[in-house]
Order: structure tokens, then sequence, then C-alpha cells
């Protein structure tokens, strides 16, 4: 059952891409680049997507916005623009027909990482953030212009940044843009996409109280995609950490800093940086690339990286299961490790 | 723009033959009002006199005057020359930016026969395309056009498959865009470049083209004169009257080396990237 709360609730997700080769372009292998999630997300909540590079979470964000077509799985989600603001029915995006899905857009939109590539160099910003409001055909001209110069307030930006062109302003600027334009058809979910990877820390920190801002102001819901843990430890109230495809442990921030049940999750914390001289950590160095997701591992996917790997992670596939009111982990040995967490602070 | 026009004026050559070119088109579109005398006009009295005062070039085999018939198929070839331009660009981007966006089996299909295409000679297509549709001013643009769209096509496809890889056309498509929309907002307006690049370097070709039609007969017909058909009939004087020949000869190397050099500084100047590679 899905509870009253829940925004999106994403069931057995999938996403492969198949590898072709050869004249007749025959599919030899399956990368399976999302490969069986679940998730929920709450109205108002940031969950927190953490993983190494190539592990499958930008592709878990673009699927669920369908800007990827997933080959299979369930993404419920809670459209107001479609059930006509009762607030009450679910959709399945996964499944919704290209009317639905134009539709389902204006309650879901997403942040890119790479604020370059992201605005086109041939529009001006005001054009650039109404473009959304133009393409759903909401509001006239006029009416476009001001909403535009609303957001751009509300990012941070002055009005006459309006006609200015994208070149002319820093990663920052540019970052804040993309996010007035991901605001401007008042969505309730928005996936960032490694919002701020792409900008200097200082900036990094700007960009995230600008999204914290945001979130209060506006009634929003993140699904704040990152690798940098002290990043998603400030923004999240929950965080799932994603490895080959799967989610292997997903809990509340605090529950999983200070105490996380997965191996892969303790090397991940052991590798954040403490901004204190005297604090002694012992790393623990994760061994080796991300296996290929075309030929996965068998059993645990992480097994063959896992410290405390016995013989039942190399045959068995462990199964996602909870370990406490909010904490689900995907390890055969969650109950008898101990693992350390980061020191709270 | 006025950005380009002040890079592309640091280009002494592209200025020089950008003026050139100029010149030959206004000389084509006041053609009737500046020639020294009426083109069709035969005099058997002055048939071969060589250059003089009252004919600078020299008179044909039915005493026409030859810079006035210069001038005059100045004219034709422009006409001809830039509406087939203009067929092989409004048939060739589109075509192009459609299956280059959606890709799929319409894209090799549409590829495998633009390579069909580019396998015959450009000069034996427009002769089959003229045989069809006569030697008619429309058949030959036809002809011109048709023949060189297959280029506009493969130019168009590359380009546009780099820029729908670009976030902002994910953007557009997250709030809900359709096809028509990314084409023609975010697509066309960053590849226009290259596509204009690409016209001026064919107009040359197209010129070329034109001029090699009507010398085999294909092209306009006469009493139209035309640059390639006027050649033509100054080689059977070749001994008698060589001076037949300058005028036209003179004409085409003056235009195809203009728009080639004009071509070449659009290049450069569009897309200084290039210029350090030579």
């Amino acid at each position: 059952m899905t509870a009253e709360n829940t925004l999106l609730e994403v069931r057995n997700l999938r996403k492969y891409f198949p590898v072709r080769k050869g004249l007749l372009q025959r599919t030899v292998a399956q990368i399976k680049a999302v490969d069986g999630v679940d998730l929920t997300i709450r109205t108002g909540e940031t969950l927190g997507l953490v993983g190494e590079s190539g592990c499958g979470k930008t592709t878990t964000g673009r699927t669920i916005l369908r800007l990827v077509e997933p080959t299979g799985g369930e993404i419920l989600f809670r459209g107001r623009s479609l059930a006509g603001d009762t607030d009450t029915a679910m959709t399945d995006v996964a499944t919704a027909s290209p009317a639905q899905i134009k539709l389902l857009r204006r309650d879901m939109q997403i942040i890119f990482q790479d604020p370059y590539s992201s605005l086109d160099p041939r529009m001006t910003v005001g054009e650039i953030v109404g473009e959304p409001l133009q393409i759903q055909g909401l509001m006239s001209r006029s009416e476009r212009m001001a909403r535009v110069l609303d957001l751009l307030g509300a990012v941070g930006l002055s009005a006459d940044h309006a006609r200015r062109y994208p070149h002319e302003f820093s990663g920052g600027q540019r970052q804040r843009i993309g996010i007035a334009r991901a605001l401007a058809l008042n969505p309730r979910l928005v996936v960032a996409d490694e919002p701020v990877s792409a900008l200097d820390v200082s900036i990094q920190a700007q960009v995230i109280n600008l999204l914290q801002d945001l979130q209060e102001q506006f009634g929003l819901t993140y699904l704040f995609i990152a690798h940098d843990l002290s990043v998603v430890k400030h923004i999240s109230n929950r965080v799932a950490v994603m490895y080959l495809g799967k989610i292997v442990e997903l809990a509340d921030t605090r529950e999983l800093f200070g105490n996380p049940r997965h191996p892969y999750t303790e090397a991940l914390l052991s590798a954040v940086p403490v901004a204190d001289p005297d604090f002694k950590v012992e790393r623990i160095p994760l061994e080796g690339d991300v296996p290929s997701p075309v030929n996965p591992p068998s059993g645990c996917h992480f097994h063959p990286r896992c410290r405390y790997a016995q013989d039942v992670c190399r045959t068995e596939p462990p199964a996602y299961r909870a370990v406490g009111q909010t904490h689900f982990v995907s390890c055969h040995r969650a109950d008898e490790l101990s693992l350390r967490g980061m020191r709270s602070s | 723009m006025t950005d380009f026009f002040r890079r592309y004026s640091r280009d002494k050559v592209g200025v020089f033959f950008g003026a050139l070119l100029l010149l030959l088109y206004g000389v084509a579109l006041t053609a009737q009002w500046i020639t020294p005398a009426d083109p069709m006009a035969v005099n058997l009295r002055e048939v071969f006199s060589p250059p003089s005062a009252t004919h600078w070039l020299g008179t044909d085999q039915f005493g026409r005057d030859i810079l006035s018939r210069v001038i005059l198929a100045t004219q034709v070839t422009v006409k001809v020359t830039s509406a087939a331009c203009l067929f092989a660009v409004l048939t060739g981007v589109p075509i192009g930016m459609f299956v280059g966006y959606r890709g799929g089996w319409i894209e090799s299909v549409t590829m495998r026969a633009t390579d069909m295409l580019l396998i015959f000679p450009i000069i034996m297509l427009a002769i089959v395309v003229v045989v069809i549709s006569g030697p008619t001013e429309t058949g030959v643009i036809v002809a011109l056009g048709l023949a060189q769209a297959p280029q506009f096509v493969r130019i168009t496809r590359g380009v546009t498959l780099s820029i729908k890889e670009e976030l902002y056309v994910e953007a557009a498509i997250a709030a809900g865009s359709g096809w028509l929309h990314i084409l023609a907002r975010h697509i066309w307006p960053n590849i226009s470049t290259p596509i204009i690049v690409q016209a001026t370097l064919t107009l040359p070709v197209f010129v070329l083209n034109a001029s090699a039609l009507s010398y085999l007969g294909l092209g306009v017909q006469p009493p139209t004169p035309e640059w390639g058909q006027m050649l033509n009939e100054a080689k059977d004087h070749l001994i008698n009257a060589p001076y037949l020949i300058v005028g036209p000869a003179a004409a085409l190397v003056i235009f195809v080396l203009s728009a080639n050099l004009v071509g070449d500084a659009v290049q450069e100047t569009l897309n200084p990237k290039l210029k350090k590679r030579k």
C-alpha cells in the first residue's frame, strides 16, 4: 500500500541498454544500468542518491522522468496536473501515454549537472527560463515575462539578466538559471542530477542553500543525486546508496551516516574527509574498479571488493530487507557485522 | 551579426572578392538597363568584328554585341544558381534535421538513399533530370538543386546528431516539448552556421555545373545567352575569332573564384579554429 504522503514510489525499476554488434546490429549483451530499484519519496523531503560513477544513479533519475524509456518496473507518481488537483491518484509514469507525460512534466522537472551544456547558447536567459511555460502553453507572453522575472528574483538573479545570453554568466549563475527553468512550471518533484558537482566549493554552498530555501518556499521535493557525501549529508532527509544498478542501503541521513549496515556504505563513509586535523580515521580502500554492469558478479554484486565477503555472498544475491523501522539494506551479513559510521559532527 | 562583419572585414582577400561578388550580383540585377547594346539584336553587317570602341569584346557570328550578352548571361546564371542553391538548402536541410533528430530506420533509409545519389557524378544526375523535365530554366534549377541536396542532407544530419545530445535539448524534452519545437527552437539556431558556410562554399559548384549543362546544350536554350553556351559557340570559331571566348570565360572565372574565396572567408570567420590548421 502506498502511504498518503508518498509523492513517488518506484518499484523494481529496470533499465537495460542493449549492446549491439555486427552488420545486423544484433543484441549481444545488456548493460544493466538500473537493475531493480525500489524507492519511495515522501512529499516535501529530500532523498539523496549516492554512488560511484557509472552505478546508474543518473539513469535512475532520468528514467523516473521518462527521459529514458524504462525496460520494466513501475514509477508511481502523484501528479497534480493529471489528477485534476485532487492530490489522491497515483499515475504510473512508466506506462503513461505521451499526452499524460506532457501533463506530468509540469509536476516533475530536472536540474542538470553541467551548467554549460544545459543552456541553449542562442537563447536569452528570459527565453530559456520561460521556455517550459511556452511549451506547455500556459500563460500569455506578458504573464510569462512577469513569471520569468519572479523566478529570476527567486534564484537570486536580477531582472536585467533576462535579456542577456548564457555565455555572459559564470558557472554558479548558469546553474541558478537552470534552477529557475526547472521551477518555471511550479513542479512538485525536482530531480537534481549532481547540481553542484561542476561548481567551485564556495559556489556549491550558495547553490545548496538556494535549493534549500526554494524547497521551503515552493514546497518542493528533491531527488538529490550526488557523489559528494558531505553535500548529501547536509541536504538530505534520507539517503539511498546505489551500487551497480541496485540500491544497497537506504536510511534516514543520521542513521545511515552514524550506523551504516552495508560494507559498501562503510567504505564510502570512511573516504569522506573530516575537517579536524587530530581526527584519525582508518580508511577502507575499495580495490579495483566497479565491475562491468554488462556482466555483474554472481551473488552479491559487491562481493569481489567486500572485505567481509563469505561463501554465501558469492553465490546468493542478498535480499533487500528492513533492518530497522526506516532502514533497508541488501547484505547477507547485515545483522552480524558491526560497521563503523562517521563521527557525528 | 555586427560582430560577424567586424571580423570578416579583417580578411582582406575576403573583402576584395566579396566586393567583386556583390558587383556581379549588382550587374545581374540591373542587366536589362546596363547593356551597351541590345544583346539579342542581329546585325549581319557586323559579324565577327574584333574588339573595338563600340563593341569592347567584339561581336559573334550574328553580329551581336558580346559584352551585352555576357552581362545578360550574368543575370541568367545568378538567377539559376541562386534558385538551385535555395532549392538544395530548402529540401536538404529539413530532411537532414528530421532524420538526424528522429534516427531509427527512417534515418538509415534516407542516408542510404543519399549515398546512392552521391555515387553518380553530379553532372550525370543533372543530365538525367534535364532530359526528363526538358531544358527549361526550371528544369535546370531542379536538376542542379537535386544534385546538391544530398550534400546538405548529410551535413545537416551530422551537425544535428551532435546538437541533439546537448542537455538543453533534454531540458526541453523534460518540459514536454515535441520534436517540431526542438528542431525549430534549438537545433536550427545552433546548426545554421555550418550550413551557411556549406551553402556559400557550394555556390561556385552550382555556377560551374550550370555552365557545364548549358555548354552541353542541356541548360538555358538560345537565344537567351549563358556563359557555357556562349563558350560552346565560341569554340567553333576559335581560329578565326579567338576573342569570342574571352568574355564568357573571364566572367565565369571571376564568378567562381570570388564565390570560392568568399566561401573560404566566411568559413574562417565563423569557424576560426579551421584557420589555424592550415
